[in-house]
């Protein structure tokens, strides 16, 4: 019989995925606060933490700072590590690629931007598809927006500021 | 083709090809008791913290909890997240190399069955044993398969 696992999809909807389709996502976002404002992406399924994917042969360190640069053309540095979570994932569709379910380990860092040169951003396919664009939202408007994430992002951001 | 410096079980610098590597997620306890700290020792190769590799499916809470019954024979609370290591390293026992995400939490022992302990084939071909060692003796071990950063880890914990 196949072992079950209760996952989410993007929209924080409760699915059952079987444990054989699975494969590990390690992945980093990072929480970037200033003047009481948090970076987030918004995308079409609505607010994220910028981060994603770790490539095979890449530190952490080196994940985050080029997620982060590709996305938002910020160069930062890491500063602690907020939480660590396992999840469940599956992709919504897309016209440019299909992703297998995902058993994802997010790791979540604190920091601190250090410069900005937007001629670093660079979308991957999917990221335009999703029309990614990055967005400062006041820390107390954050109960008002739509998360677009599985995971509970407010109270890691809340973490974070702690 | 593109390659990264990696670790031996012995600690030895090797050259891993990146198209090798496979995504190997893991966690790992610092559990501390009257100024001893529980470590798992691997044989000749030297001695690391007790924890183990996240199965496809499991939550890494429930991997420390299970990974440090079956090595230990302690159930254990797991508390605060300490640090985030990613390491690549050559298997001792077979020709696979991983990229490592290893998961540093501090954890507490709530009770002991030795009933429990149920070694995995690897852990008994590398002899897996465990020891409490005195936290004065930490830095003259021998680590299994690390470059210093453990013992960074173990003194920041210390120090919280």
């Amino acid at each position: 019989m196949n072992k079950i696992v209760q996952g989410r999809d993007i929209d924080g909807n409760k699915i059952e995925l079987n444990v054989e389709d699975l494969y590990f996502r390690p992945a980093v976002y990072g929480v970037l606060i200033q003047d009481n404002k948090v970076l987030m992406m918004n995308q079409k399924f609505g607010y994220c933490l910028p981060g994603g994917a770790l490539d095979l042969g890449e530190t952490f360190e080196e994940s985050l700072k080029r997620e982060i640069r590709e996305e938002t053309g910020y160069e930062i540095k890491i500063i602690n590590i907020v939480e660590v979570t396992s999840e469940f994932f599956k992709f919504p569709p897309s016209s440019q690629k299909t992703f297998k379910d995902a058993h994802s380990i997010r790791m979540f860092f604190t920091c601190k931007i250090l410069s900005e040169d937007k001629s670093n951003i660079h979308l991957e396919k999917i990221e335009e598809e999703w029309n990614i664009k990055p967005e400062w939202i006041a820390i107390s408007e954050l109960e008002n927006i739509k998360i677009g994430d599985s995971t509970d992002l407010v109270s890691i951001i809340k973490k974070s500021i702690n | 083709m593109k390659t990264v410096e990696g670790l031996t079980m012995s600690s030895e610098k090797i050259i891993i090809n990146v198209d090798d590597l496979y995504f190997r997620p893991s966690i790992y306890a610092i559990i501390i008791k009257d100024n001893q700290l529980l470590m798992t020792k691997f044989g000749k190769y030297g001695y690391f913290l007790p924890g183990g590799g996240i199965d496809l499916g499991e939550n890494h809470i429930d991997t420390l909890i299970r990974e440090l019954k079956e090595e230990t024979g302690y159930t254990v609370e797991v508390g605060d997240l300490l640090d985030i290591q990613t390491a690549f390293f050559k298997s001792p026992i077979k020709e696979k190399y991983s990229h490592t995400i290893k998961i540093f939490y501090r954890a507490e022992i709530v009770s002991e069955n030795p009933e429990d302990i149920k070694l995995t084939e690897s852990e008994t071909i590398l002899k897996v044993t465990q020891e409490w060692v005195n936290l004065s003796e930490i830095e003259n071990l021998k680590m299994a398969g690390d470059d210093g950063k453990l013992l960074e880890i173990v003194k920041n914990c210390i120090k919280k």
